[in-house]
């Protein structure tokens, strides 16, 4: 049987790892780095590039760089959420005549699922190359808290260039299989994870190969990409008192007050103060004015913090999902490039009173989750990191002296140098961190030379896979059976249906666990009615106008009848993946005359 | 050049008229793109590009984008004039083809999925039956779990022996294409791994109650005994008996933990059972069937795990069963096990006596009716009503949700009828408050609201009458009823009834103003 990819479909990074000699190993990117960035160019000759090089054009030509669309993925252009959006992204979002969003690059207009498609295809083609091996089947990773448009839109990116989307898994539980294996019963964990576009927070509970969630909660539209627009925003603020120009009228400068920011960002998880300098933002003005200030951490925890007290709201709303308290989670798992900035961390362990578990790798575990779960579902057999498991049986750190908070983050932490030294937690991924965010420190402007150019050299990773799972001791030992570890994932928002008077019946609620199935009755309200239209919505407001609405359908082939006789069971399915499907029976006739499910929109 | 200016014509006048529908999409589309559209239009044939390149003259290349570019505006629809060269071996640019292969597949990748299906169960039919196909997967999987069955030598051998039987029989069978079912399912040899079905899907519970006594070794022994049973479940008549089987237990049972276990032994068996009946673990089986029945287990086996590892669900079930968990305390494990062959006999019932058909509605609507939602009550009960007619429940709660729903549509309509009146439009008022009189046709004041409008506006005086008639029958001390009704009577002429009516008024109120100057009009007649 071929393998199948596990691919971590980020918002600012894609990660795509596959299981190779029972070990996930994450493919390495075009310069070395281990994550490709999610950015698409679109070069004057109407070619695309992808990744590294389409992000070192993001400031030369911010009209034609696509980035971030994962905010955008099934969605529709009239959310408003979306038209937010609109004001930040530096290219142009126009509206499909069916209401649907695309991207324009220079000529050309995308689909969100197009640009999907084409980092999908990067991100497949960098694996062939690397295993040596054809890839038709993937495992993409969507964050918790998408629904099921957004979902079944992640699917299609993924089928319209031929790879076969075997499983969406969501990212935290992906970082939960990646964390490890563990034989004894009831572990409770809780993964948070805050990536750059988007916040889940899972608890789950690992025993005897099993991996349950209990509660999952999330935002969709909190992350890193948040954390950089408000230090755009603060500087933006100063720059403007200073010099009376706003930034935000021209999308160039924006484009570059941005990627100041966001290398200011990384540089604050390890320094005390980051000199942010942007030289002349704005050229056509003809005074001389430089942004060029420093910014302090605690300034910019200051603008933060609010962001950050959010996502431990909720955390604590999933810890009440799954009726536990804070006590009774073993380890708290941070996943995602964001919490690497120290006030995250900080946050977080006020929270739980205790260290933080930073033993994976925040920005490819969810990747190598992915990939455990694609062997696990195409019976391959896996060696989980079980030292992990080890190190994690040893008694609790010892109480930091104080100001030994930093030291975590000067580890791991991005830009920090080469001469930090590091301990037992992966001391190559960290390095290899350094080297991809020097790539972007300095980019390469070639857009025509470096493409054209793809030595063999290149597709070498600089620091062997392999040494990512240093640790070997206890992986001799602790070799596990050919039992595949079984996930079992909840739906992380409602799905039901509008009733009558326009209220909402939520028929699977959030938290349930997948596969789930629920049949309802319904019955028709006028005489001699033939067809029933069915709205389906998802989400957890309190109000259906402000769900979405995943679709509507209709019951044809109901038999005339008085009102209220008529008995049609309508099933209402959600697959392991989260995705929705509905189907219907007549209960009177019993399954002689099937019902149609005629979808508007399904 | 003639034929080019030919073209311009209809062309301009026809992206005039759409350009103002287009613009609403700030999607405007240029002249080439016109011509495209109005050619390809006019033909409705793909093949109609290579007409297209020789009347404009248009570089193929550039033709390519604009078709590109319409596409995906939703514009034409697919047009196939993809360029099908060979894909490049250069992985960090996307080129035109790339670009065309990528977002040129149909928008519904659904639709590929089912093709994709559809062709693969095309090549199942011609290799034979599908029932076939199933079974050939299943030797595969007790191969890969014959290792496992080596400590028990006796069945380990059956199993062997089954396996062995049924790669024969299929292999033997691939030929003939109306092999029935059940025979390729069941061969004589493989009966009693049908009884084992039977002993393990109900010996379940009674294995794991008598094993708590014993010790902890055998209990780790217990997970590899009923893995060896696992491949006899995993097709769809053995797996449809276990679902059943499970439908008519109690939840301790269903998961094979006593009522008096821990949480985390209902965790443990919870986990156990689902590593087994989890779609995921039996990917393998290829039967969507038998996939399906998964789901069905491991919902039922879920919900049973989710009510009894949650406290306060757990105290409520266990009150549903008093048999089983009113025991624990005292009885022995011997004790147990009889009460549970018990329990499997008496819950369908307790199950069928409290959960009617129409107690889902009528549940919806009792919660619907305290959350102040009386809509939605109404219809619950209706339905509640339709499903099982006459019982008491429903009935009394329909009626209450009736008699709140009609208050509050009652002032609704009064406020509704007053505000016509006021704009005048009085046809609308009456119909406001004619429906009112519908629902409380003892309401002396809709009466005589309607017959005042009736008499005063509309000047429908015969129907007034009725209504205030009907109004002071209700309510014979009714002031302005009576004042109306004098009016009335004296229109028509009848002035002794007119005069008892004002008097009458007098009557009641003393110092009437209108009434005397009424009385004093009228008495001269």
């Amino acid at each position: 049987m071929s393998r199948i990819l596990g691919i971590d479909l980020g918002t600012s990074t894609t990660c795509a790892a596959v299981v190779i000699d029972g070990e996930p190993v994450v493919i390495p990117g075009i310069r070395g780095s281990r994550v490709t960035p999610s950015y698409v160019y679109v070069i004057e000759d109407g070619r695309i590039l992808i990744g590294e090089n389409a992000k070192s054009e993001a400031i030369a030509d911010p009209y034609n760089t696509i980035w971030a669309t994962k905010r955008l993925i099934g969605r529709r252009f009239n959310d408003p959420s979306v038209q937010q959006c609109i004001e930040r992204l530096s290219y142009k979002i126009l509206p499909s005549k069916q209401g649907d969003i695309l991207v324009q690059g220079r000529n050309k207009l995308f689909t969100p699922v197009n640009v999907a498609s084409l980092i999908l295809k990067f991100a497949t083609r960098l694996a062939v190359k690397h295993a040596n091996e054809n890839f038709e089947k993937a495992v993409i990773t969507v964050p918790a808290s998408f629904n099921d448009l957004q979902r079944k839109a992640t699917k299609m990116a993924g089928e319209n260039i031929g790879l076969e989307v075997v499983r969406l898994v969501n990212e935290p539980t992906a970082a939960a299989l990646a964390w490890g294996y563990h034989e004894e019963s009831d572990k409770t964990i809780a993964v948070y994870d805050l990536g750059g576009g988007t916040f889940d927070v899972s608890i789950l509970a690992v025993g005897k190969g099993v991996y349950e969630v209990l509660a999952t909660r999330g935002n969709s539209w909190l992350g890193g990409e948040d954390f950089d627009n408000r230090l755009v925003a603060h500087v933006a603020a100063k720059f403007r008192d200073q010099y009376g120009i706003n930034v935000f009228n021209d999308k160039m400068a924006h484009q570059r007050v941005k990627t100041a920011s966001e290398k200011a960002k990384i540089e604050l998880s390890v320094k005390e103060t980051s000199r942010m300098y942007v030289p002349e933002p704005c050229p056509d003005v003809s005074r001389v004015a430089d942004i060029d200030y420093d910014i302090t951490r605690t300034e910019f925890n200051g603008l933060i913090e609010d962001l950050v007290d959010q996502t431990v709201l909720t955390f604590q709303d999933a810890l009440r999902d799954a009726e536990l308290d804070i006590d009774e989670v073993d380890n708290v798992i941070l996943v995602g490039g964001m919490t690497r900035v120290p006030l995250v961390r900080d946050k977080i362990e006020a929270f739980i009173g205790r260290k933080s578990d930073q033993s994976i790798d925040p920005d490819e575990a969810v990747a190598k989750g992915a990939a455990i779960h694609a062997a696990a579902l195409a019976g391959v057999e896996v060696l989980l990191p079980a030292a992990v498991s080890t190190r994690k049986k040893q008694p609790p750190s010892p109480p930091q002296e104080p100001g030994a908070e930093w030291e975590p983050s000067s580890e791991r932490g991005p830009g920090g140098g080469r001469e930090t030294t590091l301990d037992n937690t992966g001391s190559v991924s960290a390095s290899e961190a350094n080297q991809e965010w020097e790539d972007r420190e300095t980019p390469i402007e070639m857009p025509e030379a470096g493409p054209e150019a793809p030595e063999e050299e290149k597709w070498r990773p600089v620091g062997k896979p392999e040494e990512e799972e240093a640790p070997a001791e206890g992986l001799e030992t602790e070799r596990r059976s050919a039992k595949a570890p079984l996930l079992i994932d909840v739906v992380s928002q409602s799905v039901g249906i509008a009733d009558m008077a326009g209220l909402f019946v939520p028929l699977i609620k959030h938290n349930s666990k997948l596969p789930a199935k629920v049949s309802q009755v319904v019955t028709t309200c006028v005489d001699q009615q033939m067809a029933i239209r069915i709205s389906v919505y998802q989400g957890e407001e309190k109000y259906v106008r402000d769900k979405v609405m995943l679709g509507e359908f209709v019951l044809q082939g109901i038999e005339k009848a008085p009102r209220g006789t008529a008995q049609i069971l309508v099933t209402f399915n959600i697959d392991q993946s989260g995705l929705f499907t509905v189907s219907a029976r007549d209960l009177k006739t019993n399954a002689a005359k099937e019902i149609r499910v005629e979808g508007l929109n399904l | 050049m003639d034929e080019k200016e030919h073209l311009s014509v209809p062309v301009l006048t026809q992206s005039e008229e759409e350009e103002a529908e287009e613009e609403k999409y700030r999607l405007e589309l240029n002249y080439l793109e016109w011509i495209v559209v109005v050619n390809l239009s006019s033909s409705g044939d793909p093949e109609a590009v290579s007409d297209i390149v020789s009347k404009t003259q248009l570089d193929p290349d550039e033709l390519e984008n604009v078709l590109e570019g319409l596409r995906l505006r939703g514009v034409i629809s697919r047009v196939g004039a993809n360029g099908a060269s060979a894909e490049e071996d250069n992985d960090e640019i996307f080129d035109e083809t790339d670009f065309a292969r990528i977002t040129g597949r149909p928008v519904n990748g659904y639709a590929a999925e089912e093709n994709a299906l559809s062709t693969a169960e095309q090549a199942e039919e011609e290799e034979g039956s599908e029932v076939e196909s199933i079974e050939m997967t299943l030797p595969a999987r007790e191969k890969t779990a014959a290792p496992a069955t080596e400590k028990a030598p006796q069945e380990g051998d059956d199993k062997e022996g089954v396996s062995g039987e049924t790669v024969a029989s299929s292999d033997s069978d691939a030929g003939e294409t109306q092999e029935g079912p059940p025979k390729v399912e069941v061969p004589e040899e493989a009966r009693p791994e049908e009884a084992a079905v039977f002993q393990f899907t109900e010996g379940v519970a009674r294995t794991q109650v008598e094993v708590e006594s014993e010790t902890a070794q055998d209990k780790r022994e217990r997970p590899e005994k009923e893995d060896k049973q696992d491949e006899a479940v995993l097709d769809a008549e053995g797996l449809s008996r276990y679902l059943q089987s499970l439908k008519d237990k109690h939840y301790y049972d269903m998961l094979g933990v006593s009522p008096s276990a821990e949480r985390v032994e209902i965790r443990g068996a919870y986990y156990d059972l689902v590593s087994r009946f989890h779609p995921d673990q039996n990917r393998n089986v290829e039967d969507k069937k038998v996939q399906e029945i998964l789901a069905d287990v491991f919902g039922i086996l879920t919900k049973a795990y989710e009510t009894l590892y949650r406290k306060k669900e757990r105290l409520k079930y266990d009150r549903t069963i008093p048999k089983v968990t009113g025991a624990q305390e005292s009885e022995e494990d011997e004790a147990l096990a009889m009460l549970f062959d018990e329990s499997s006999a008496y819950l369908p019932a307790a199950k069928k006596d409290s959960k009617p058909a129409g107690w889902s509605f009528y549940e919806a609507a009792v919660e619907a009716f305290q959350a102040g939602d009386y809509n939605a009550a109404d219809l619950n009960f209706k339905l509640a009503a339709g499903m099982e007619p006459g019982r008491a429940e429903y009935v009394e709660g329909l009626e209450k949700t009736r008699e709140i729903i009609n208050k509050s549509r009652l002032t609704e309509l009064k406020r509704e009828g007053k505000w016509q009146e006021d704009q005048r439009r009085y046809h609308e008022a009456i119909a406001c408050f004619s429906q009112a009189v519908d629902l409380d046709p003892t309401d002396p004041d809709l009466r005589y609201a309607l017959a005042r409008i009736r008499f005063l506006k509309t000047m429908d005086r015969i129907r007034a009458e009725e209504d205030i008639s009907w109004a002071i029958s209700l309510d014979p001390d009714h002031v302005e009823g009576l004042l109306l009704l004098g009016r009335i009577q004296a229109w028509k002429g009848n002035f002794e009834a007119a005069i008892e009516a004002f008097k009458k008024v007098l009557a009641i109120q003393p110092g009437h103003k209108k009434a005397h100057q009424a009385l004093e009009l009228f008495a001269s007649h």
